[in-house]
Protein backbone atom coordinates (compact mmCIF):
# COMPACT_ATOMS: atom_id res chain seq x y z
CA UNK A 1 0.00 0.00 0.00
CA UNK A 2 3.55 2.37 0.49
CA UNK A 3 3.32 3.90 -3.56
CA UNK A 4 -0.91 4.53 -3.02
CA UNK A 5 0.17 6.57 0.08
CA UNK A 6 2.67 8.08 -1.74
CA UNK A 7 0.31 9.19 -4.71
CA UNK A 8 -2.11 10.20 -2.30
CA UNK A 9 0.22 12.21 0.01
CA UNK A 10 1.16 14.33 -3.34
CA UNK A 11 -1.44 17.05 -4.11
CA UNK A 12 0.51 18.70 -6.20
CA UNK A 13 0.95 16.17 -9.14
CA UNK A 14 -2.12 14.70 -7.99
CA UNK A 15 -3.62 17.22 -11.05
CA UNK A 16 -3.15 16.10 -14.41
CA UNK A 17 -2.35 19.63 -16.02
CA UNK A 18 0.51 20.15 -13.00
CA UNK A 19 1.82 16.63 -13.92
CA UNK A 20 1.64 17.24 -17.72
CA UNK A 21 3.75 20.30 -16.87
CA UNK A 22 6.48 18.46 -15.38
CA UNK A 23 6.58 15.98 -17.54
CA UNK A 24 7.34 18.43 -20.03
CA UNK A 25 9.67 19.80 -18.30
CA UNK A 26 11.65 17.16 -17.06
CA UNK A 27 13.70 16.49 -20.56
CA UNK A 28 14.14 19.44 -21.42
CA UNK A 29 14.74 21.46 -18.14
CA UNK A 30 12.82 24.66 -19.02
CA UNK A 31 9.95 25.96 -21.72
CA UNK A 32 8.33 28.89 -22.43
CA UNK A 33 4.76 29.92 -21.18
CA UNK A 34 2.96 30.16 -24.74
CA UNK A 35 4.87 26.44 -25.33
CA UNK A 36 3.42 25.28 -22.46
CA UNK A 37 0.18 26.67 -23.39
CA UNK A 38 0.46 24.98 -27.07
CA UNK A 39 1.38 21.67 -25.67
CA UNK A 40 -1.13 21.48 -22.79
CA UNK A 41 -4.22 23.29 -24.47
CA UNK A 42 -5.32 24.81 -21.45
CA UNK A 43 -5.92 28.70 -21.07
CA UNK A 44 -3.37 31.53 -19.44
CA UNK A 45 -5.15 32.15 -16.46
CA UNK A 46 -5.70 27.96 -15.90
CA UNK A 47 -1.86 27.52 -16.65
CA UNK A 48 -0.94 30.58 -14.20
CA UNK A 49 -2.85 29.06 -11.37
CA UNK A 50 -1.08 25.49 -12.18
CA UNK A 51 2.39 27.27 -12.91
CA UNK A 52 1.96 29.26 -9.43
CA UNK A 53 0.83 26.81 -7.12
CA UNK A 54 4.37 24.18 -8.14
CA UNK A 55 5.97 27.86 -7.75
CA UNK A 56 4.66 27.66 -4.13
CA UNK A 57 6.03 24.08 -4.08
CA UNK A 58 9.25 24.87 -4.96
CA UNK A 59 8.58 22.36 -7.87
CA UNK A 60 9.49 25.36 -10.68
CA UNK A 61 10.83 28.78 -11.02
CA UNK A 62 8.97 31.55 -13.02
CA UNK A 63 11.26 34.04 -14.73
CA UNK A 64 11.60 36.39 -17.93
CA UNK A 65 13.19 36.22 -21.00
CA UNK A 66 13.89 38.53 -23.80
CA UNK A 67 12.83 36.25 -26.92
CA UNK A 68 12.39 38.66 -29.73
CA UNK A 69 9.92 40.17 -26.84
CA UNK A 70 9.88 39.82 -22.91
CA UNK A 71 8.67 36.32 -22.01
CA UNK A 72 7.78 34.40 -19.14
CA UNK A 73 9.56 31.17 -19.23
CA UNK A 74 9.19 27.97 -16.44
CA UNK A 75 12.68 26.25 -14.90
CA UNK A 76 12.21 22.44 -13.17
CA UNK A 77 14.25 22.72 -10.17
CA UNK A 78 16.30 19.94 -8.33
CA UNK A 79 13.25 19.51 -5.79
CA UNK A 80 11.11 19.31 -9.02
CA UNK A 81 12.64 16.82 -10.93
CA UNK A 82 13.05 14.61 -7.61
CA UNK A 83 9.50 14.79 -6.86
CA UNK A 84 8.41 13.91 -10.55
CA UNK A 85 10.24 11.01 -10.63
CA UNK A 86 9.18 9.47 -6.94
CA UNK A 87 5.51 10.42 -8.38
CA UNK A 88 6.19 8.32 -11.23
CA UNK A 89 7.72 5.65 -9.47
CA UNK A 90 5.30 4.85 -7.53
CA UNK A 91 2.39 5.18 -10.09
CA UNK A 92 3.89 2.75 -11.82
CA UNK A 93 4.65 0.61 -8.43
CA UNK A 94 0.68 1.04 -7.60
CA UNK A 95 -0.72 0.12 -11.37
CA UNK A 96 1.75 -2.92 -11.00
CA UNK A 97 0.05 -3.96 -7.61
CA UNK A 98 -3.16 -3.84 -9.32
CA UNK B 1 -9.13 -3.26 -15.58
CA UNK B 2 -9.36 -1.79 -18.80
CA UNK B 3 -8.43 2.50 -17.29
CA UNK B 4 -5.15 0.74 -15.65
CA UNK B 5 -4.44 -1.09 -18.94
CA UNK B 6 -4.56 2.24 -20.35
CA UNK B 7 -2.57 3.97 -17.79
CA UNK B 8 0.03 1.20 -17.60
CA UNK B 9 0.55 2.42 -21.00
CA UNK B 10 0.67 6.02 -21.28
CA UNK B 11 3.10 5.89 -18.20
CA UNK B 12 5.62 3.34 -19.90
CA UNK B 13 5.56 5.59 -22.89
CA UNK B 14 6.35 8.55 -20.62
CA UNK B 15 9.46 6.51 -19.59
CA UNK B 16 10.08 5.16 -22.86
CA UNK B 17 10.56 9.27 -23.77
CA UNK B 18 12.73 10.07 -21.01
CA UNK B 19 14.64 7.41 -21.43
CA UNK B 20 15.05 8.27 -25.16
CA UNK B 21 15.78 11.81 -23.71
CA UNK B 22 18.69 10.36 -21.46
CA UNK B 23 19.97 8.13 -24.37
CA UNK B 24 19.48 11.74 -26.62
CA UNK B 25 21.84 13.70 -24.18
CA UNK B 26 24.60 11.12 -23.78
CA UNK B 27 24.62 10.74 -27.16
CA UNK B 28 25.00 14.63 -27.73
CA UNK B 29 27.89 14.57 -25.12
CA UNK B 30 30.06 12.73 -27.16
CA UNK B 31 29.56 14.07 -30.66
CA UNK B 32 30.43 17.56 -28.50
CA UNK B 33 33.64 15.92 -28.04
CA UNK B 34 34.13 14.32 -31.08
CA UNK B 35 33.73 17.29 -33.19
CA UNK B 36 36.09 19.25 -30.68
CA UNK B 37 38.63 16.69 -31.87
CA UNK B 38 37.70 16.33 -35.51
CA UNK B 39 38.09 20.33 -35.49
CA UNK B 40 41.64 19.99 -34.84
CA UNK B 41 42.60 17.99 -37.23
CA UNK B 42 40.95 20.13 -39.48
CA UNK B 43 42.56 23.28 -38.55
CA UNK B 44 45.50 20.90 -37.84
CA UNK B 45 45.69 21.08 -42.02
CA UNK B 46 45.44 24.72 -42.44
CA UNK B 47 48.10 25.32 -40.13
CA UNK B 48 50.57 23.15 -38.62
CA UNK B 49 49.27 23.05 -34.30
CA UNK B 50 52.48 21.88 -32.71
CA UNK B 51 53.69 22.30 -28.96
CA UNK B 52 52.65 25.54 -27.41
CA UNK B 53 49.78 26.26 -30.37
CA UNK B 54 48.70 22.85 -29.86
CA UNK B 55 48.45 22.88 -26.25
CA UNK B 56 46.91 26.70 -26.75
CA UNK B 57 43.62 24.47 -29.00
CA UNK B 58 43.44 22.36 -25.64
CA UNK B 59 43.22 24.57 -23.52
CA UNK B 60 40.12 26.86 -25.23
CA UNK B 61 38.50 24.19 -26.67
CA UNK B 62 38.22 22.45 -22.88
CA UNK B 63 37.20 25.67 -21.52
CA UNK B 64 34.22 26.14 -24.05
CA UNK B 65 32.81 22.35 -24.30
CA UNK B 66 33.44 21.63 -20.32
CA UNK B 67 30.67 23.90 -19.72
CA UNK B 68 28.31 22.35 -22.43
CA UNK B 69 29.03 19.28 -20.74
CA UNK B 70 27.97 20.26 -17.61
CA UNK B 71 24.55 21.43 -19.18
CA UNK B 72 24.00 18.34 -20.42
CA UNK B 73 25.43 16.66 -17.43
CA UNK B 74 22.52 18.45 -15.45
CA UNK B 75 19.66 17.24 -17.74
CA UNK B 76 21.09 13.71 -17.14
CA UNK B 77 21.13 14.27 -13.45
CA UNK B 78 17.57 14.88 -13.69
CA UNK B 79 16.62 12.27 -15.78
CA UNK B 80 18.44 9.24 -13.97
CA UNK B 81 16.79 10.95 -10.46
CA UNK B 82 12.92 9.96 -12.40
CA UNK B 83 14.32 6.35 -12.89
CA UNK B 84 17.20 5.70 -10.20
CA UNK B 85 15.75 6.50 -6.18
CA UNK B 86 18.48 8.55 -4.38
CA UNK B 87 20.54 9.27 -7.44
CA UNK B 88 20.18 13.49 -6.63
CA UNK B 89 20.93 12.69 -2.83
CA UNK B 90 24.47 10.74 -4.39
CA UNK B 91 24.74 13.39 -6.92
CA UNK B 92 27.99 15.13 -5.43
CA UNK B 93 29.62 11.80 -4.38
CA UNK B 94 28.74 10.02 -8.24
CA UNK B 95 30.46 13.58 -9.74
CA UNK B 96 33.72 12.76 -7.42
CA UNK B 97 33.02 9.33 -8.05
CA UNK B 98 33.38 10.05 -12.04
CA UNK B 99 36.42 12.48 -11.79
CA UNK B 100 38.61 9.72 -10.24
CA UNK B 101 39.38 7.82 -13.43
CA UNK B 102 40.05 10.87 -15.03
CA UNK B 103 42.20 12.11 -13.01
CA UNK B 104 44.08 8.61 -12.95
CA UNK B 105 43.98 8.42 -16.84
CA UNK B 106 45.15 11.65 -17.08
CA UNK B 107 47.97 11.06 -14.87
CA UNK B 108 48.65 7.13 -16.57
CA UNK B 109 48.51 9.19 -20.28
CA UNK B 110 49.68 11.79 -19.79
CA UNK B 111 52.63 11.50 -17.45
CA UNK B 112 53.52 8.13 -16.55
CA UNK B 113 53.62 6.52 -20.19
CA UNK B 114 55.30 9.53 -21.86
CA UNK B 115 57.99 9.57 -19.41
CA UNK B 116 58.49 5.73 -19.62
CA UNK B 117 61.73 6.41 -21.62
CA UNK B 118 63.32 2.91 -20.71
CA UNK B 119 61.08 0.48 -22.28
CA UNK B 120 62.44 1.08 -25.87
CA UNK B 121 59.62 2.59 -27.94
CA UNK B 122 59.49 5.73 -29.49
CA UNK B 123 58.45 9.10 -28.27
CA UNK B 124 55.87 8.94 -31.12
CA UNK B 125 54.41 5.62 -29.66
CA UNK B 126 55.05 6.20 -26.37
CA UNK B 127 52.24 9.71 -26.91
CA UNK B 128 49.92 7.69 -28.78
CA UNK B 129 49.37 4.92 -26.37
CA UNK B 130 49.24 7.46 -23.27
CA UNK B 131 46.48 9.11 -25.09
CA UNK B 132 44.57 5.44 -25.90
CA UNK B 133 45.26 5.15 -22.17
CA UNK B 134 44.15 8.51 -21.06
CA UNK B 135 40.85 7.71 -23.03
CA UNK B 136 40.57 4.06 -21.92
CA UNK B 137 40.78 4.74 -18.32
CA UNK B 138 39.12 7.69 -18.03
CA UNK B 139 35.88 6.27 -19.88
CA UNK B 140 36.06 2.77 -18.44
CA UNK B 141 35.87 3.75 -14.81
CA UNK B 142 33.03 6.96 -15.61
CA UNK B 143 30.91 3.69 -17.11
CA UNK B 144 31.22 1.51 -14.32
CA UNK B 145 30.46 4.24 -11.90
CA UNK B 146 27.41 5.47 -14.06
CA UNK B 147 25.90 2.16 -15.04
CA UNK B 148 26.79 0.71 -11.41
CA UNK B 149 25.65 -3.14 -12.73
CA UNK B 150 23.40 -2.05 -15.05
CA UNK B 151 22.81 -3.57 -18.42
CA UNK B 152 23.52 -0.12 -20.54
CA UNK B 153 26.55 -0.52 -23.12
CA UNK B 154 26.28 2.20 -25.58
CA UNK B 155 29.45 3.72 -23.94
CA UNK B 156 31.96 0.39 -24.04
CA UNK B 157 32.75 1.49 -27.72
CA UNK B 158 34.38 4.53 -26.50
CA UNK B 159 36.61 2.94 -24.22
CA UNK B 160 37.21 -0.78 -25.64
CA UNK B 161 38.54 0.20 -29.12
CA UNK B 162 40.90 2.42 -27.68
CA UNK B 163 42.20 -0.34 -25.11
CA UNK B 164 42.08 -2.69 -27.73
CA UNK B 165 44.21 -0.78 -29.55
CA UNK B 166 47.30 -0.20 -27.32
CA UNK B 167 49.06 -2.68 -28.42
CA UNK B 168 49.15 -2.06 -32.13
CA UNK B 169 50.48 1.53 -31.64
CA UNK B 170 53.24 0.47 -29.00
CA UNK B 171 54.46 -1.35 -31.96
CA UNK B 172 54.06 1.82 -34.72
CA UNK B 173 57.10 3.27 -35.91
CA UNK B 174 55.20 7.01 -36.49
CA UNK B 175 52.00 8.43 -37.39
CA UNK B 176 50.93 6.92 -34.06
CA UNK B 177 48.75 10.03 -32.64
CA UNK B 178 47.07 10.64 -35.50
CA UNK B 179 45.88 6.55 -35.91
CA UNK B 180 44.76 6.79 -32.20
CA UNK B 181 42.72 9.84 -32.64
CA UNK B 182 40.92 7.83 -35.79
CA UNK B 183 40.64 4.99 -32.99
CA UNK B 184 39.10 7.18 -30.82
CA UNK B 185 37.00 8.95 -33.10
CA UNK B 186 35.79 5.42 -34.37
CA UNK B 187 34.93 4.54 -30.73
CA UNK B 188 32.94 7.63 -30.33
CA UNK B 189 30.95 7.29 -33.34
CA UNK B 190 29.69 3.84 -32.70
CA UNK B 191 28.95 5.13 -29.38
CA UNK B 192 26.96 7.59 -30.30
CA UNK B 193 24.95 5.45 -33.11
CA UNK B 194 24.44 3.40 -30.11
CA UNK B 195 22.72 5.86 -28.42
CA UNK B 196 20.93 6.91 -30.61
CA UNK B 197 19.57 3.28 -31.71
CA UNK B 198 18.61 2.95 -27.98
CA UNK B 199 16.89 6.30 -27.75
CA UNK B 200 14.72 5.35 -30.92
CA UNK B 201 14.12 1.66 -29.51
CA UNK B 202 13.29 3.49 -26.65
CA UNK B 203 10.41 5.68 -28.32
CA UNK B 204 8.92 2.75 -30.08
CA UNK B 205 8.56 0.20 -27.00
Amino acid sequence: MEPLKELAKNHILGSPIRLGIMLYLLPRGKALFKELLDVLEVTPGNLDSHLKTLEKADYVEIYKVFADRPRTAVRITEKGMEKTGEYLRALKEALNTV
Amino acid sequence: MEDVKELKDVLERVEGKLIAAEKMYSAMNFALWLSVMAFYYLLNGLVTLRGPVSLGYWMVAIALAVPLTIKIWNRLKGLYSTFYPNSRRNGRKIVILVALPWVVGSAVGWWVIPSMTSIGVNADARFGVGFLSFIGISLLGQWLVMTRGRCEFEMVPSFILPLLAIPIVWNMKSGTITWASFVVTTGFSLTILWYLYSAFRAIER
